[in-house]
């Protein structure tokens, strides 16, 4: 290595001048929080016919709100050079929902009013049907890893205004787990399943502009504000452990290596229902059937904003 | 940029390269992300979407009469008889566990006797007789053995009360479906029950039958009580002549209860249905298409809608003369006369190229009474019958 650059002297010279004599680095380290707002039309629609879904297959009534945003916290190592900066973001976001006593009965199904599991438990109530309660939970994790370049210029002795770009992937996964217990008479053993649902990796782009205070030199207070662009290009269902009677009735072809679609068979999107199930046999029912599948994916593009701390190790 | 960094890189001349570092470095990401979303969107697109929904074909149920030829006006009815205990609740019971599928089963053979099946025949072979019908599109038609032993067999006890009501001797085209044998064991005692449950479609007598087949759906509800277990439904089909020499395209159904699954099985009734249709030399459609059913969906959604984006008319939409509720008396608790009925529009007649609906009503709206003085509803649907003219 040494020899290769003795061939070409003025090359080696300017990196090293670059790298220690008169290019100094500031390096930094930065934590921020804000909120991330996207539209995710695809995630909305799955979660409305999942609504219609359950209803009709005995779950309880219930309407559902829009998922279009999420808190942002992301953690940024970098160093600056002049007015430059290059880092390396993640930013996380993990959330646990749980649900439980969610009461199903399938003899009930479609029906306007809502029961509660203690419905389902009195002993009136249990001479007549059989039935269930689900305890669920999900765990959501939101990943995208960018690198990032940033153009900055001081305004005075006090702020600095940059803009900047990111490129990376955009990783997560959920994992979902749901325990059934089934009451009333002679009704089958309680079961339990787990799964992930794996978004697959995905590119990401991020474009921002960054308004910073400097009330000392090694911390900047730093407003970020800009656009994201990503997109999760289908879901698929892995890592499946144990069975579900409940599940597999809802969505009996669920499996591992299953994906989740939309099926349309009209003209009239309201008619459209969810389909989980594999590629090939999604392929096989559109050909024999004449219906029209669509990969539910996510678009996660839209705004942000956050407020940063800057840390910063000058002149390294 | 320190002033001896500049200095130095202008005594070597190099000074040029950093600015045109610079310049392809601001085009380097961009570019090379554009680059990525392209290939990242050329390499996913093509599994996104696939399939299409089939053509939307415009109405064409009423058809110009042709004066050269004869027409014709017949009664159809579709009715569902009503199995009479839920089916569903197996789903959740451990079979597997004997005393527990004994107790299951003993009290499902009750709740069945409870809903008095011999009894309910009447009433409804009362009403076919009653209304006249030429043809009649069956749905859960039951035959029920316990023990070895037939306890109903829901189509020839129908063919023969209608007899004994004064009507015809209906000829039956008889589809059974879901063939079932449960057996519970309990203190040395096994119960067996077996029962089968399906569509038929009854013709008068006069009408010469010049055709029929059975089509299983493709597409059927998997049931996760074992491998390979579904509910069976089909389509039945049957080309029927009147005396006046009117060919008529007859269909009966029942379809799932699950709207994703009805759904794709309407798609299907739509492929057959036009997959069998008659044309003349020219082309040209000759004969009159019914397609009767429990189809399990409201009016214009799911499997309605399919049927009618392909061309079928619903006869309630032209000439109904009351709100046309089919479904349901709540639980099946058909020895209840006051139970509760959900006001719901599931079971049609639909048509294509007919000339005329003339009435379409709804009958055994009221409960009857048993020979022992009981009251008792005939089946948790109510009859559908539409008088059509067709040529």
């Amino acid at each position: 290595m040494i020899l290769s650059y003795l061939a070409f002297p003025r090359l080696a010279l300017s990196m090293l001048l670059c790298c220690t004599v008169t290019w100094s680095w500031d390096l930094f380290a930065s934590v921020s929080e804000g909120y991330t707002s996207y539209e995710a039309r695809d995630f909305n629609r799955v979660l409305t016919l999942m609504e219609k879904t359950t209803k009709e297959k005995g779950f309880n009534p219930y309407n559902v709100s829009r998922f279009d945003g999420h808190p942002q916290n992301a953690l940024v190592l970098g160093a600056r050079q002049g007015n430059w900066s290059f880092g390396l973001e993640a930013e996380f976001w993990v959330e646990e929902f749980e649900q439980s006593e969610v009461p199903f009965d399938l003899e009930n199904a479609e029906r306007d009013y809502r029961v509660t599991c203690e419905n389902l438990r009195d002993p009136s109530y249990a001479s007549k049907n059989l039935f269930g309660c689900i305890e669920a939970k999900e765990q959501f994790r939101f990943l995208p890893i960018t690198v990032q370049a940033e153009y900055s210029r001081d305004l005075g002795r006090w702020f600095r205004l940059g803009a900047g770009y990111g490129l990376g992937v955009l990783a997560g996964s959920a994992h979902i787990e749901m325990t059934s217990k089934y009451y009333g008479e002679g009704a089958i053993p309680d079961d339990h399943i787990r799964f992930q649902i794996w978004p697959g990796v995905n590119l990401v782009q991020k474009g921002f502009v960054d308004f910073e205070y400097l009330p000392w030199k090694w911390l900047g207070i730093d407003l970020r504000g800009g656009w994201r662009i990503s997109g999760v290009e289908g879901l698929t269902l892995r890592d499946q452990e144990g069975s579900s009677r409940i599940f597999s009735s809802v969505f009996p072809e669920a499996k591992d290596g299953a994906r989740m679609y939309f099926q349309s068979f009209t003209t009239n999107p309201e008619d459209d229902k969810i389909y989980v199930g594999t590629e090939a046999e999604a392929k096989a029912k559109a050909e024999r059937e004449g219906s029209r599948f669509h990969l539910v994916n996510g678009d996660f593009t839209g705004w942000f904003a956050a407020l940063k701390l800057n840390f910063y190790w000058r002149d390294i | 940029m320190s002033l001896i960094r500049l200095q130095w890189l202008r005594r070597n001349k190099m000074w040029k390269t950093l600015p045109r570092l610079q310049r392809s470095k601001k085009f380097l990401l961009p570019g090379l992300s554009a680059l990525l979303i392209l290939m990242a969107q050329a390499c996913g697109k093509k599994d996104t979407d696939f399939g299409g929904t089939a053509p939307v074909i415009p109405k064409d149920s009423l058809v110009k009469p042709d004066t050269s030829k004869t027409l014709d006006t017949l009664r159809f009815a579709t009715l569902n008889m009503s199995i009479g205990f839920p089916v569903s609740q197996l789903l959740f019971t451990n079979m597997a566990d004997q005393p527990t599928a004994y107790k299951v089963l003993d009290s499902l053979f009750k709740r069945y006797q409870r809903t008095m099946p011999k009894e309910r025949i009447k009433g409804m072979a009362k009403a076919i007789a009653d209304l006249k019908l030429d043809v009649v599109g069956l749905q859960e038609v039951m035959s029920f053995t316990k023990d070895g032993n037939l306890v109903d067999d829901y189509l020839p006890e129908l063919l023969q009360a209608i007899r004994d009501a004064g009507g015809p001797a209906y000829k039956f085209y008889s589809n059974p479906l879901n063939d079932t044998l449960l057996q519970g064991a309990m203190d040395g005692t096994v119960l067996k029950i077996a029962f089968h449950e399906g569509n038929a479609l009854l013709v008068k007598p006069e009408l010469a039958i010049l055709d029929s087949a059975r089509f299983l759906y493709f597409t059927l509800l998997k049931i996760p009580t074992g491998e390979n277990a579904v509910t069976q439904r089909c389509l039945s089909y049957l080309k029927i002549k009147s005396p006046n020499g009117v060919v008529w395209q007859v269909y009966n159904t029942h379809l799932e209860v699950f709207e994703d699954i009805s759904s794709s099985q309407a798609l299907e009734v739509r492929r057959i249905v036009d997959s069998l249709k008659l044309r003349d030399s020219a082309g040209q459609e000759t004969a009159p298409q019914i397609v009767m059913g429990d189809f399990n969906v409201l009016p214009n959604t799911d499997a309605h809608t399919v049927m009618q984006e392909g061309g079928f008319s619903d006869t309630f939409d032209t000439t109904a003369a009351d709100p046309g509720f089919t479904c349901c008396i709540a639980a099946s608790a058909l020895w209840d006369t006051q139970a509760a009925f959900s006001n719901r529009r599931i079971d049609f007649i639909f048509s294509r190229h007919i000339v005329k609906v003339l009435e379409h009503h709804v009958a055994l709206k009221d409960s009857l009474t048993t020979s022992t003085g009981v009251g008792l509803l005939a089946t948790d649907h109510r009859a559908v019958w539409a008088r059509i003219v067709g040529q």
